[in-house]
């Protein structure tokens, strides 16, 4: 089952939106969940994303892109 | 020792110049630097440590000095500097890095300097205790009217500079004024994780000063230890380590969450600036009319320094080769 | 640790980290292999330091290894020599170049010269994490660079990736090695959230494992023939982009990565001089007294007839740093200023 890579509600605070900073794993590799996978920036702010799932990383996202709160950054499909 | 209704509306003033510059501030520094957050851009760049919650300290010190003494900030310098009567509009223009700011542009923020005043910064943690107690030793030797005075945080109690001008302070009977600023924090680091001792009034003991520590960021009471330690220093008795409990209501800087504070704790903080505020109309000092007439004043002055801080010229980029040497 | 036990033809998952990250994992590596370690400076277990060099650490290692102390450098840097006499391995954080001020002679009068003074006696093995440099308004005492300060003294070690793979390598090295070492990122190389996006040319791929990188050795980022533009750091990145504009030219530039300040890889200088005839040096160090002067001195003291035109050198002017947007664009070593001593030195004959 795919699953999507967002940005946890408690993460964004009162900021509407934010920036994708960068990716550790390229598009295809292998994550497991939990994994510290990228980073991206909400306001002063510097986040850590985690793989939500074990499986393919698909990026949606490039680095540089504002994103907004529901933004889907990528996805976790199966392996 | 009570403050007159002259000298509270003074300090008011003081506080709430210094709050309306710092609101200022803080809006136009994010200009520029969103949706990435980049120090160096937009207008107002680099590093802001800004005074919010901290105006007391400031008002209530400089309120009882005159033209003749010093003072010496750290790199939470605006409540102090404006306190101190340094000039607003070349302010926000060295702030903007303006040809027009105190010192065309070279210092920035945390290195305001005002000679018309006897005003000085520094960036590094205690480093203007020296200095601060050098201009006391120059009063003395050349016989000359006046004391000084150095802001520092609680941080700064326990860098090396503190203690040996202390002591050169308590040895040589200067007539100085440690200010300690107690926000409880030196960065991300809590006081209670940080020194020895509860208070570092406490410390002054050890330094052969007068120590004195006020809880509870209020403007009158801060006047009232702040007139005992300028008495004391011009009947030329020596120095003094005051403490004032503060609250430093933001982060460390602009861009800092202060996520390492307790939530609890960082909610509990009181605004002094509406508090003192209250007190003011409660006790009748002014009136509703006189107080909205002050603050529309004071809120000009802001504008005005914001405005020319924005509207004046950069300095040529070859002016950074000038003014290395008198 | 990701494994491939499924067949999808996909190899072990290769990671682009920022400087930042790799500098942190080389620690966090050195931390679980040696219990005798500790990290030790200001606002570095809650916060995780004020450039992210010890993010996560306080959780895993707990503060009594990972040591927030008060604004006391001379206290803490004493502290941390005498730990390292007495056979730990202390990390210390100072999160400024220029905040060595305060507590210059802890480092250079007693940590760095302890184990010539005993005759070997005592090691100290000590390690600091520096930031360092300007650019983005910080002003005069929180811009400085002083590579020459600290590498001007006997006994200390200076390295200064310009990439995240150099930045963990050379953290090993520095971790194992039992001298006083300084482990120097630029600020704006790091990978952090308040300078805006990452320099793309600082991340690199990051092999998972323990690695190092031998002090005093330089390495070449770009081959080429016409001339030498020799930098570190920020200069680095600085050179690559003059050299792909130079190269649009009809100049081969060659882009020689310092990287070790001390000790200095003064053959690969020569060798690369040698080889093109021209130098460029590029510094944000302060001009005079400093690593670009040393850089010289090698080719005026080994073959000065290598050089076809006089050697430029690219640096900070003797001012200090000013905070005014235009006036401290002025002083920085950018790639303008790269360029044109590139052109000029290319233009230039011997006398």
């Amino acid at each position: 089952m795919r699953v999507d890579i967002v940005v946890p509600g408690e993460m964004w605070g009162d900021s509407l939106e934010g920036v994708m900073l960068t990716w550790i794993y390229k598009d295809g590799a292998l994550v497991e969940k939990d994994q510290v996978i990228g980073e991206m920036m909400v306001e002063k702010a510097q986040l850590e994303l985690l793989a939500p799932a074990s499986g393919r990383l698909r990026i949606l996202t490039a680095p540089e892109t504002v994103i907004g709160r529901r933004h889907v950054l990528g996805t976790i499909e199966p392996p | 020792m009570q403050p007159t209704s002259e000298q509270r509306l003074w300090m008011y003033e003081a506080m709430y110049r210094s709050r309306r510059l710092d609101d200022a501030v803080l809006a136009a520094y994010m200009e520029g630097k969103t949706p990435v957050f980049h120090m160096g851009k937009g207008p107002l760049p680099g590093e802001m440590h800004q005074s919010f919650g901290q105006e007391p300290c400031a008002a209530g010190v400089c309120v009882h000095l005159g033209a003749d003494d010093a003072v010496g900030a750290g790199h939470r310098p605006h409540h102090v500097a404006i306190a101190r009567g340094v000039n607003l509009k070349r302010m926000a223009a060295e702030l903007f890095g303006k040809k027009t700011g105190l010192s065309g542009g070279r210092g920035g923020h945390m290195h305001l300097y005002d000679a018309t005043v006897n005003f000085f910064c520094s960036g590094i943690i205690a480093e203007g205790m020296g200095p601060g107690a050098g201009m006391a030793l120059a009063r003395k030797m050349m016989k000359k009217p006046g004391i000084a005075v150095a802001f520092v945080g609680d941080g700064a109690a326990n860098q090396g500079a503190f203690h040996e001008v202390m002591n050169m302070v308590g040895l040589w009977k200067l007539p100085f004024i440690c200010v300690i600023e107690d926000n409880k924090y030196g960065v991300s680091v809590a006081k209670r994780d940080s020194t020895a001792v509860a208070h570092n009034s406490d410390r002054a003991s050890a330094y052969a000063v007068a120590g004195e520590y006020v809880a509870g960021n209020d403007p009158d009471l801060i006047f009232a230890a702040a007139g005992r330690a300028v008495e004391r220093a011009r009947r030329g008795e020596g120095g003094s380590i005051l403490e004032l409990e503060t609250e430093r209501l933001h982060g460390h800087f602009i861009g800092d969450s202060g996520a390492y504070r307790p939530e609890a704790e960082r909610k509990a903080m009181k605004d002094p600036v509406p508090a003192y505020r209250q007190r003011l109309l409660a006790e009748a000092v002014l009136s509703a009319d006189q107080l909205a007439s002050l603050e529309a004043r004071v809120q000009g002055e802001v504008d005005e320094a914001m405005r020319f801080g924005r509207e004046s010229e950069y300095p040529a980029p070859e002016q950074a080769l000038e003014r290395l040497y008198a | 640790m990701v494994h491939s036990d499924v067949d999808t033809g996909a190899s072990r998952a290769e990671r682009t980290l920022t400087m930042a990250r790799a500098g942190r994992e080389a620690v966090i590596s050195e931390m679980r292999r040696n219990p005798n370690m500790f990290l030790i400076g200001e606002d570095i277990a809650k916060l995780g330091g004020v450039f992210g060099t010890s993010i996560g650490m306080a959780d895993e290692f707990g503060t009594a290894r990972i040591i927030d102390t008060p604004i006391s450098e001379t206290g803490f840097i004493g502290i941390a020599t005498g730990a390292a006499m007495a056979g730990m391995r202390p990390v210390v954080e100072i999160a400024f170049v220029d905040f060595i001020g305060v507590c210059f002679n802890q480092i250079y009068n007693f940590a760095a010269k302890t184990h010539y003074m005993s005759g070997g006696q005592y090691k100290v093995p000590l390690t600091f994490m520096i930031g360092y440099g300007g650019g983005y308004n910080d002003a005069a005492q929180h811009s400085q660079t002083l590579f020459a300060t600290l590498g001007h003294v006997p006994g200390i070690k200076i390295v200064t990736p310009a990439d995240a793979y150099d930045a963990k390598g050379l953290m090993h090295s520095c971790l194992r090695d039992d001298n006083v070492t300084v482990w120097m990122v630029h600020k704006r190389l790091w990978g952090l959230g308040w300078l805006g996006f990452p320099l793309p040319a600082a991340l690199a791929t990051v092999p998972e494992h323990d690695y190092t990188i031998p002090f005093g050795q330089s390495r070449v980022w770009r081959e080429g023939s016409d001339l030498t533009l020799a930098g570190l750091g920020l200069t680095v990145h600085n050179s690559l982009q003059a050299a792909e504009q130079l190269a649009a030219e009809g100049i081969s530039a060659e882009v020689l990565d310092l990287r070790s300040v001390v000790p200095l890889d003064r053959d690969g200088v020569f060798r690369s001089v040698a080889k093109t005839g021209r130098l460029v040096v590029a510094d944000e160090d302060y001009l005079s007294f400093g690593v670009t002067s040393e850089v010289l001195a090698v080719i005026a003291e080994r073959d000065p007839s290598v050089l076809k035109s006089p050697a430029v050198r690219v640096a900070y002017p003797d001012v200090p740093v000013p905070f005014s947007r235009p006036m401290e664009d002025f002083c920085l070593p950018s790639v303008e200023r790269i360029l044109a001593a590139a052109r000029a030195t290319m233009k230039g004959r011997k006398r």
